[in-house]
């Protein structure tokens, strides 16, 4: 069953280990197949495809679907798709940006030994727990024309309303909710830094920026990596946030997500199929570029990982 | 840090975060003239359960409440089970296309649910005439959904769980004669199940978060529909029912605290375990 047994055993052994890895697989083969490759097929050759009434050449009229080539891929070009794209990639960039200096720090501050530490950590952590759909309504109060953010820093900004105050509030909201997921993925990478490596920085006199720059971060680096990885692709995909906090079809904040959506709803199948394949193409290729750059080791196998590096 | 600046660093950052949340609970606790009055007090002299009272008693609020809890549970003991299997092939195993079904699971993470809403619609409407229970207007639809959506990253944490359990444990299992199923389930089951309940953390927020799908799925039957609809009844053309809305939002958020909270220790523990590697 284990890796070290299996180079012991022969051929057919490692053809056993095969059939029962499938047979284990094949729950979670057949739900994704079901639920995420066939619909992602189909979008993807729904985005060449047109349907609805129109004239063919010689002025009938012709139902049903019909090939389009590239037609629904048009709308790529125009304003409101690079707009889109724009939002989107600003609100990726910004948050997760902040959101790791943020999750770095309270990772840091829950990281120390005092008493009552379980309430500080609960508190920090509990945005990350506050549903998608809530968490926008509660922002959109708190930034209301007379709620308490304008109270607070005693302006009259009207932050639900289009303009650069709203693509902030969404940025301000989409924040707060998910620094803590950072934080909660570095503590726990925190967390198996051995004492005597602080221990021997502090007998070498290092500083304690010193210990963090050379000691901390690169030891966190994997943690940080996977938390980085994972809210960029979902940061890309962000919909709901945006659209419960500032409004649908608002031009300052609306994500590709949210422009596919509105799409979706309006019949608009085949643009709708290609944006979502764009953005899908979009997501792939920075997380390719992302592990190719910085994590060549996220992919790789477990446990030889392990054994290179004790 | 040093201890007094990051003791303040500490007390700051618990107050900025938990501020919000503050905010959201005692609006749901402020008489209707407080609420929108022009100066925001950050206390309020006469709590009312008014709000609260209001939501529980309206618009099958208990009925949705109780779907989304029967959804987001389903979720998590399914996906726990699913992912455990598939991990422990991905982990244990050498097989050809292992690198594949890694990088297969990251795909699924990079799709957009958005793009996806109309073909999984006719792929539910479909697989309802052929199988009972998972069509339109039915819960399970959800659970099906939710439960590929989450299994990703559940897979992925769940790696590092079960690379982190002693192959020494599973010779020594085989020497005495235990079958595979048996070292499956009674020797690497329990080890890794603190691994199992802080992933599942990950899959009850995906679940309980849902916005889209039951708006796609729950078409026609109400008694079938979530909690986000639920929020939704509090939307006036004219005036927002603010009351109503946060004491709405402070009932969906405390079934995730509950949770949360009962798990956190184990959650952050867990997790070094699974980053480890």
């Amino acid at each position: 069953m284990s890796g070290a047994a299996n180079r012991r055993r022969g051929p057919r052994e490692r053809a056993g280990q095969s059939r029962l890895a499938a047979l284990m697989l094949s729950p979670t083969l057949v739900v994704l197949a079901l639920v995420v490759l066939y619909p992602l097929l189909s979008a993807v050759r729904e985005s060449f495809y047109t349907s609805g009434e129109t004239l063919d050449a010689d002025g009938f009229v012709v139902e049903g679907e019909r090939f389009a080539g590239l037609a629904n891929y048009s709308g790529v070009l125009g304003e409101r798709f690079v707009n889109a794209l724009a939002n989107t990639t600003l609100f990726t960039v910004a948050t997760v940006s902040i959101e790791v200096v943020l999750g770095v720090l309270m990772a840091l501050v829950m990281h120390r030994a005092f008493r009552g530490r379980g309430f500080l950590r609960a508190s920090i952590l509990i945005p990350w727990a506050v549903p998608t759909a809530v968490s926008g309504l509660m922002w959109r109060w708190i930034f209301q024309a007379d709620g308490v953010a304008n109270t607070i820093i005693g302006q009259q900004i009207l932050w639900t309303t289009e303009g650069v105050q709203a693509k902030i509030a969404v940025i301000v909201a989409d924040t707060w909710k998910t620094a803590p997921f950072v934080g909660l993925l570095v503590l726990a990478g925190l967390q198996i830094i051995a004492g005597e490596v602080y221990e021997a920085a502090r007998v070498d006199g290092a500083s304690a920026w010193q210990t963090f720059w050379r000691i901390t971060l690169p030891l966190v680096r994997p943690a940080l990596l996977v938390a980085v990885l994972f809210r960029m692709m979902d940061a890309l995909r962000v919909f709901d946030l945006p659209y419960v906090l500032i409004g649908p079809r608002k031009h300052s904040v609306e994500t590709l997500s949210a422009l596919i959506w509105d799409e979706a709803t309006r019949v608009h199948y085949g643009p709708a199929s290609a944006y979502g394949t764009m953005l899908f193409l979009y997501i792939a290729l920075i997380a390719f570029v992302f592990v190719k750059l910085l994590g060549a080791d996220l992919l790789a196998d477990v446990r030889t990982r392990r054994r290179v590096a004790s | 840090m040093r201890r007094p600046v990051a003791d303040v660093v500490a007390v700051v950052t618990a107050f900025v975060t938990f501020f919000p949340i503050y905010w959201m609970v005692l609006s749901a606790l402020k008489p209707a003239g407080e609420i929108q009055s022009l100066d925001a007090r950050p206390w309020t002299l006469a709590p009312t359960f008014e709000h609260f009272q209001r939501v529980l008693t309206g618009e099958n609020f208990s009925r949705y409440f109780l779907n989304s809890l029967f959804v987001a549970l389903t979720v998590v003991v399914l996906s726990a089970l699913v992912a455990f299997l598939a991990a422990v092939a991905v982990t244990r195993f050498t097989f050809r296309f292992r690198t594949t079904v890694l990088i297969m699971f990251l795909v699924a993470q990079m799709v957009p649910v958005e793009a996806l809403t109309i073909p999984l619609f006719f792929l539910i409407r479909d697989l309802g005439t052929a199988v009972p229970g998972v069509g339109l207007n039915t819960l399970g639809a959800l659970v099906l959904v939710h439960l590929a959506f989450s299994l990703p990253f559940a897979i992925w944490m769940m790696r590092g769980f079960v690379a982190a359990v002693p192959e020494a444990l599973e010779e020594a299992a085989m020497i005495d004669g235990a079958g595979r199923a048996t070292i499956l389930w009674r020797v690497i089951f329990p080890l890794v199940a603190p691994g199992l309940v802080a992933t599942s953390v990950f899959s009850f927020i995906t679940a309980w978060n849902d916005f889209i799908f039951a708006r796609t799925f729950i078409i026609s039957a109400k008694d079938n529909q979530t909690l986000p609809a639920a929020l939704l009844v509090f939307f006036k053309p004219d005036e927002n029912d603010w009351g109503g809305i946060m004491a709405a939002s402070t009932l969906m958020t405390i079934p995730v605290l509950i949770f949360f909270i009962a798990v956190q220790r184990r959650l952050i523990a867990g997790l070094g375990g699974a980053i480890k590697d």
